[in-house]
């Protein structure tokens, strides 16, 4: 595995690539700013299967870079960690909104650091792996329905695996001011049966980017989480309305659904799971509400009506709503 | 007969070499967050001088407990979340700066 390595530190890159070695990664490059990180990436010189990066940096920051890199294809799915001080745990929830897949505290912790590598490398296999099983016709990786998907291009999405972490780094209390909403795709094997890779993609990508715009202005992350599951989390605090979520997605869908038939394409449909938190009592972990907040969507989630648009005289443009499943 | 060097001891002998260096950038970071002492005791509220004091605690936090200076890296560690909260008053994180420079220096002896 070919390992990037950013700080501003020379020392502390050193550091690390000792212990790298140690673990047993010998291939690491080192580079001391952002910006000479992202002319490595953009030569296209050599290939990265993944990026350690310094939050804290002059000129560019870690957050900033790990946004950079996140355009750029050679980048995409591949792992980037951030590497962090204790004073910087608030940067690091601005890190995973940018693309970050994980985080590393400093001082370094060896066994922290085998456990991200660990991870990083299945990452980098499931990555060649879908490479390798692409048609050698089309550019576009082949995908299971099972398969976690990067939200790539929508706003607020990150990597499902990313959310995990992300939930546990914010522990247990910090997990009570968040609630996580899990989304079904009830006939997501129907459009999966009848669309090639790209296209189950792009059905995917419109559902994420009507729910992230369905949810309303506060701090919000969604993820695919595979199979035919979304999850969305969003600040407890920040006026969370169920039922208006539900009427803006309900809207929305429509919309999109009149697209998809008169295309002759399957359109989605939606079960929204109710919100779950943690109380402060709660035995639950973080983690764990993530997988709670699928369950409620699939068990006993709200069906997403199909909405007719409103006309300007106030009117439905085609008649009653329609219920779906 | 071929000396053999087992993985960990290979790190342990890169880590010496790099807690060897570390020292040697002690000096220089001595006399930066000095400076920049002196100038906050004039003006408190100078925003450039409190970033690089700021900049250094952060740079030790996160180097010197990775490599076994580990009261230097708490200290560090405290006055660098001191400052995160963007609630520091100078006359407070005094002090704290100061046991810091004298832990640095003791590593100079």
């Amino acid at each position: 595995m070919k390992i990037l390595s950013i700080d501003d530190d020379p020392i502390f890159l050193e550091v690390i690539k000792a212990e790298l070695n140690d673990l047993g990664f010998h291939d690491v490059d080192q580079v001391q700013s952002g910006v000479e990180a992202l002319q490595r990436v953009r030569e296209g010189l050599v290939h990265y299967d993944c990026f350690l990066l310094d939050i804290d940096m002059p000129g560019m920051s870690g957050v900033e870079l790990c946004s950079f890199l996140r355009e750029e294809p050679a980048v995409e799915g591949l792992p980037i960690i951030m590497v962090t001080s204790r004073a910087e745990l608030e940067n690091v929830d601005k890190a995973f909104a940018a693309g970050a897949t994980d985080y590393l505290n400093k001082p370094l912790s060896r066994r922290e650091l085998r456990g991200r590598l660990q991870m990083a490398q299945s990452l980098m296999r499931e990555r060649n792996a879908k490479k390798d099983a692409a048609s050698s016709t089309s550019d576009v990786p082949a995908l299971k329905v099972s398969d976690a998907l990067f939200l790539d291009g929508v706003a607020a999405g990150i990597d499902y695996i990313a959310m995990q972490n992300y939930v546990l780094k914010l522990g247990s209390m910090q997990m009570f001011n968040r609630v996580a909403i899990g989304v079904h795709v009830p006939n997501i094997h129907e459009i999966f049966a009848t669309k090639d890779a790209q296209a189950f993609r792009d059905t995917l990508l419109d559902v994420a980017e009507i729910l992230v715009e369905s949810v309303g202005p506060g701090p919000k992350m969604i993820s695919y989480a595979g199979f035919c599951y979304f999850n969305i989390l969003v600040n407890r605090f920040s006026g969370f309305d169920q039922s208006a979520v539900v009427d803006a997605v309900s809207l929305k869908l429509s919309t999109l659904s009149e697209w998809y038939v008169a295309v002759g394409e399957i359109p989605p449909r939606l079960k929204l799971g109710t919100p779950i938190g943690r109380s402060l009592v709660s035995f639950h972990t973080a983690e764990e509400i993530l997988s709670l907040a699928i369950d409620a969507a699939r068990q006993s989630g709200t069906a997403i009506e199909y909405r007719a648009p409103v006309s300007r005289d106030g009117r439905s443009k085609i008649g009653a709503t329609t219920r779906i499943q | 007969m071929q000396c053999q060097v087992t993985p960990r001891a290979s790190v342990e002998n890169a880590l010496v070499e790099l807690r060897n260096r570390f020292r040697g950038t002690l000096e220089e970071r001595i006399i930066t967050m000095e400076r920049a002492t002196i100038a906050l005791d004039s003006d408190p509220e100078c925003a450039e001088a409190a970033e690089i004091v700021r900049r250094e605690c952060h740079k030790l936090s996160g180097i010197a407990s990775s490599l076994g200076f580990d009261q230097i890296g708490a200290q560090a560690t405290e006055i660098d979340m001191a400052f995160a909260g963007n609630t520091a008053i100078w006359t407070q994180v005094r002090p704290m700066v100061n046991d810091l420079l004298d832990k640095l220096e003791c590593e100079l002896d």
